[in-house]
């Protein structure tokens, strides 16, 4: 497995904004994944692809210290500062202004909508108003949500509790979210209006974004550039239409 | 340089007194005292041996002083009120036990797990105690007396030496496997086709089996019973001595209970005060610094998913049938 | 039996039942939010009414100061449990029980070893005064207080943990901790909050046992803390409402089988509640199914 480095305009100028360097996952003695190296830059949406079981969600999981990564480094550049967050704890890093959106769990079952969102903010903003300010503004981008305000998240469809999951992600002002695997269990029509989402925040709010997909369409569709696992380690990486035309694609979900 | 009286008193401490204190203390174990722990030690260990089965199993109960308890009383019940003779108590002991064990499966273990198997046994093992309190049929809170003190350092040394053997064989039987496999994960051993449900029942029943055996030792030990001796107490000496020795072998309980009898014997009186004490402070220790267990061999082996696998793959396979390639 | 003994037993029912509330509902901060069985918890009761006995010992007559010192003494005692036996041992449920339960055995222990073991006699903070309400039943200011100080550590707790920045972190610890640490919340510093709290509570139910029968001894905890267990089980763990109401049933059917039976049944009438229950219905009268249930 070997690890192809993209030459990409911004990486090269240095706007990298989370560098992972040989990053390796253990749960106890088996290894998840291992040598996983990539970069997310200012302004990019980068998709993590693969298999089931390949190692995505741990590379994910690890990046955000849920799982202690077993080696490597992982750095997070927030605009003014560098960090080593490899090791950090998990609520600094939040504080650092980096969200992440599970894939299971998405939303605090017996909490309601509202309470799901304030939580997102309420023990990173400065103060209790300011949280219910963004609650109010979040409210206002997410009328499905706004609708449900006062119901328990539990309540919620599939699709409205990722809606919840992201609202809440959003909370935090972040200037990186890492989204695990958002699509699943959702219909096309709510997975289309999930990823356009996710680009309108990309774009607008001028958040960066690393997804980890199954629906590889999808994925490839909306992001820059993309890398693709297999059991364990990066196969390739490359510009996201690129990976799309290529050969290389069907071979590392079809395996050999 | 220093003269002695400058030694003696070195910090004001009068070191020549506490030397012939604990020189007293040493000259006054006699042979025949230290038999006695050792015989006392022994009875203990195989009422340990019976919680150490259960845990073994992932049966983690806290009331294993009321199983000692019920084997304890219809051992007294046996012996005084109809003269049933020791060597013929025993094995209806360690009956009582069985079905106690069994009674104790169908009621609790086999619908409950973990944090609630807990706390259930230790409520039954409560409960039982108030209904013998009770209970004037059963000496309400005087107890039983009369027991003939039956368990003479022969007697106790054959009983544990079979039970000794007893276990060494289980542990080596396919049966170990399962407990092993139930314990560790029983929806993987379930899955694999080991009977969770029969392997439990296995469990209680052995383990009360030899707890039958071991209560009635310790009845015809201490010859008169009484309820509030089957209480948190016990339940905490039985659990220690399983603990610290770890439960990838019966051997642990051998030293763990070992520990338990010898080493507060060590160093003071015997103030129960003060051993609680230290027990108390010992489990934290043990606990936050090795968790599998004092032996140096107890450290539990870390397993992989592969491990498992194959465990509950010996373990479900019929004797003699070879398991697929490994 | 008169009407008027039948009231008075109920209302005596619920003083008590209202101390049994107090301590499970202590208990399941920690345990339905946290997951973590502090079995030391009973201990801590203990601590708290020795706290207070201390300051009678050293001279100084007040109740209520000799409060303010046993709760803020079994406070400590919580905080210590948390950080020597609970946080090197996190997500080791089974040895985090042992070593709370190791814990305890060891406070009673030296608490009997330093004291001798002798119950000691606890100064009533007032002489409890009876007032005869519908006509021949008495009821006592005491039990009142009782009463009124349960509801109003249950009324607390549900507010705390509704409307309090730390009081969510608690509950949306006990729904996912990882959704917490991506939110920014400290665990190691929510999880001292948490048994601080506990502590407190903890020790309340020590001083008011203590005041209540007049006296107490080391090993006061074993039988107060496992009857918070058990209310704890019966009404679902993680549910502050239904342990007051748990509680409070409790102690009238008690009160009522000591009236009716004599006093050997009284402990019985938790444990076969218990074990019923967990037949019956495992995650107790107002949980849900799964361990960690509703939290208000």
């Amino acid at each position: 497995m070997t690890n192809v480095a993209v030459e990409n305009q911004a990486e090269v100028a240095g706007h990298a904004v989370l560098t992972v360097d040989k990053l390796e996952v253990r749960y106890g003695p088996v290894v998840a994944a291992t040598d996983v190296s990539l970069t997310v830059n200012r302004g990019e949406i980068v998709a993590l692809l693969g298999p089931n079981g390949a190692g995505k969600t741990s590379v994910l999981k690890s990046i955000m210290g849920l799982v202690p990564p077993a080696s490597g480094t992982v750095t997070f550049f927030d605009g003014t500062q560098t960090h080593q967050i490899a090791r950090m704890e998990t609520h600094d890093m939040a504080r650092l202004g980096i969200a992440n959106v599970p894939s299971a769990q998405v939303v605090l079952p017996r909490m309601t909508v509202e309470e799901n969102l304030l939580v997102g903010a309420l023990f990173l903003a400065p103060n209790t108003k300011i949280a219910r300010g963004k609650v109010i503004e979040l409210f206002d981008r997410f009328p499905i949500l706004a609708a449900r305000r006062k119901q328990f998240a539990s309540s919620l469809s599939g699709g409205e509790q990722r809606q919840l999951a992201i609202a809440r992600g959003l909370m935090s002002d972040p200037k990186l979210m890492l989204l695990d695997e958002p699509s699943l269990g959702l219909s096309p029509i709510l997975l289309k209006s999930i990823f356009e989402m996710l680009q309108k925040i990309n774009r607008e709010d001028g958040v960066d974004i690393l997804i980890v997909e199954q629906n590889v369409n999808k994925a490839l569709e909306i992001s820059d550039r993309a890398y693709v696992m297999r059991i364990g380690g990066i196969e390739f990486s490359g510009n996201s239409a690129d990976v799309a035309e290529g050969e290389r694609l069907k071979d590392a979900y079809l395996g050999s | 340089m220093d003269s002695p009286e400058a030694i003696q008193h070195f910090l004001g401490i009068d070191w020549e007194a506490t030397w012939r204190d604990l020189a007293l203390h040493y000259s006054s174990i006699t042979w025949a005292f230290v038999l006695d722990i050792v015989v006392d030690y022994g009875v203990y260990l195989v009422s340990a041996f019976g919680l150490f089965i259960l845990f073994a199993a992932g049966q983690y109960s806290l009331g294993h002083a009321g199983l000692v308890g019920i084997a304890a009383y219809s051992t007294a019940v046996m012996v005084v009120k109809f003269g049933v003779p020791f060597w013929l108590s025993l094995p209806l002991s360690g009956l009582a036990g069985l079905l106690a064990g069994i009674i104790y499966y169908y009621l609790l273990g086999a619908r409950l797990s973990g944090f609630y198997l807990a706390i259930a046994t230790f409520a039954v093992s409560e409960a039982l105690v108030t209904l013998w309190l009770s209970t004037d049929y059963l000496g309400g809170a005087l107890g039983m007396h009369g027991i003939p003190l039956a368990s003479q350092w022969h007697t106790v040394l054959i009983v544990v030496a079979i039970v000794i053997f007893g276990l060494w064989r289980l542990q080596k039987s396919r049966f170990w496997l399962s407990f092993l496999a139930i314990r560790e994960s029983p929806i993987v051993a379930g899955a694999m086709g080991v009977n969770v449900a029969g392997t439990r029942m296995l469990a209680w029943g052995i383990g009360g089996f030899i707890t039958g055996i071991g209560g009635n030792l310790w009845a015809h030990r201490v010859t008169i019973i009484a309820p509030p001796e089957f209480s948190l107490n016990l339940t905490f000496i039985l659990l220690l001595g399983v603990l610290l020795g770890g439960l990838r072998t019966f051997w642990g309980t051998v030293a763990g209970g070992a520990f338990v009898y010898f080493v507060p014997w060590l160093t003071t009186t015997d103030e129960p005060r003060y051993r609680l004490m230290l027990y108390g402070l010992t489990i934290v220790l043990v606990l936050v610094f090795r968790p599998g267990g004092l032996l140096p061999v107890g450290a539990p082996k870390k397993r992989t998913v592969e491990d498992l696998r194959r465990i509950a793959e010996q373990a479900a396979a019929p004797p003699g049938a070879k398991t697929g390639g490994d | 039996m008169t009407a008027g003994y039948f009231t008075e037993l109920i209302f005596i029912g619920i003083a008590t039942g209202a101390l049994y509330a107090i301590v499970a509902i202590g208990f399941n901060l920690v345990f339905g939010t946290m997951n973590v069985l502090n079995l030391a918890h009973g201990a801590t009761m203990m601590v708290g009414s020795y706290g207070l006995l201390l300051v009678f010992y050293v001279g100084l007559d007040n109740f209520w100061l000799a409060a303010i010192v046993g709760m803020v003494l079994a406070t400590i005692t919580g905080l210590m449990i948390e950080r020597l036996t609970v946080r090197p041992l996190r997500g080791h449920w089974w040895n985090t029980k042992i070593a709370t339960l190791g814990a305890a055995v060891f406070l009673e222990n030296l608490v009997q070893v330093i004291t001798n073991g002798h119950p000691q006699n606890v100064p009533r903070p007032f002489d409890p005064t009876y007032y005869a309400i519908f006509g021949s039943f008495e009821v006592s200011d005491f039990q009142v207080l009782l009463i009124v100080v349960s509801v109003g550590v249950m009324l607390g707790m549900v507010w705390f943990l509704k409307e309090t920045k730390w009081g969510r972190a608690i509950r949306v610890l006990a729904q996912s901790p990882d959704i917490a640490k991506c939110i920014g919340i400290n665990i190691n510093r929510i999880t001292i909050i948490g048994f601080g709290i506990s502590g407190a509570l903890a020790g309340l139910a020590g001083i008011l046992n203590a005041a209540t029968f007049g006296s107490t001894y080391p090993f006061v905890g074993l039988l107060l803390g496992l009857k918070g267990i058990v209310v704890l089980i019966v009404a679902g763990i993680g549910n502050m409402r239904g342990a007051l109401y748990v509680g409070m049933v409790l102690g009238v059917v008690e009160t009522m089988a000591v009236g009716l039976g004599g006093s050997t049944y009284r402990d019985l009438v938790a444990y076969v509640a218990m074990v019923l229950i967990l037949l019956v219905r495992p995650h107790g009268l107002f949980g849900e199914e799964g361990r960690v249930v509703r939290e208000v």
